[in-house]
């Protein structure tokens, strides 16, 4: 089956419920010095975190991993306080025209739904391969600010 | 003949269309590479490099392969073939339009008196009297 990379690409989704309420997982992942605390996955180092978080405003994310480093690169397309923010994403060295990323939060009261979707992936293994990245990093996440390590 | 409407030809001729990706394939016709080796020879940010390869592998001129989040580059020949093919067809073109204009010159010189002849006569001293 042909896939018309220009409309439809590959798609993931990560949904999760945070043990926090919805404002404070909403500044987690929109104020820049709070992003900069956690925003990669587990099994790399996360060596910095630049974000102009404001439509049309571009964000950098440095990983450093075992096989060297990788530079992730976008621009904020929607930003709807405590309850959707979405970007572009792509890598220095690899670019993916039409992947965005929206991530939406739902206020149960005391806990918040998280659910992350990632489209306009490229080709399968791209899909494989952010699907395992961005689970590992919502699981990071959802435990530090659970455990209240993120300012 | 090749046929002309092709998006194949389109992607091909249009990933050709600049310099950068044109020296990129003849870095990549040395060998496999990686990006940030293809970059550089160019004054050029990763990011733009990344997107001159992204319009080459739609069109099919290079893939990529994945070592884990190592991404090496190799050069495809295929889409090139059929482009060469097209403009082969135009290669026929300009060489019978050569071998005619060859044609016609050799017939101009069968026709006319040798011009060597001419110059040896007005030369000659006549000495008989």
């Amino acid at each position: 089956m042909k896939t018309n990379e220009e409309t439809t690409g590959f798609k993931l989704t990560v949904t999760r419920v945070i043990n926090a309420p919805c404002a404070k997982v909403w500044r987690a992942w929109t104020e820049p010095k709070q992003l900069a605390q956690w925003f990669c996955p587990k099994e790399v180092e996360c060596r910095g975190v630049t974000a102009d978080v404001k439509v049309g405003g571009p964000f950098r994310v440095h990983i450093v991993s075992d096989k060297g480093d990788h530079i992730a690169i976008g621009k904020y397309r929607e930003i709807i306080p405590n309850q959707r923010v979405q970007f572009t994403w792509e890598w220095e060295t690899y670019a993916m025209p039409n992947s965005v990323v929206t991530v939406s939060f739902e206020d149960l009261g005391a806990t918040t739904r998280l659910t992350l979707v990632h489209e306009g992936l490229p080709d399968e293994e791209d899909q494989q391969q952010h699907t395992h990245g961005w689970n590992s990093l919502v699981e990071k996440f959802a435990e530090l600010i659970e455990q209240n390590k993120i300012k | 003949m090749v046929k002309h409407e092709s998006p194949l030809l389109d992607r091909t001729f249009a990933a050709l269309a600049d310099p950068t990706r044109r020296s990129i394939l003849a870095n990549l016709a040395d060998g496999e590479r990686c990006v940030t080796d293809l970059a550089k020879p160019h004054r050029m940010s990763l990011p733009a490099i990344s997107k001159h390869l992204r319009v080459l592998e739609k069109a099919g001129l290079v893939c990529r392969q994945r070592q884990g989040r190592i991404h090496r580059l190799k050069l495809e020949a295929k889409p090139m073939q059929e482009a060469q093919q097209w403009i082969e067809d135009y290669r026929r073109f300009w060489e019978e339009s050569l071998d005619r204009l060859d044609t016609y010159l050799k017939e101009l010189q069968r026709n006319e008196p040798p011009a060597e002849t001419q110059e040896t006569e007005g030369l000659r001293i006549d000495t008989q009297d």
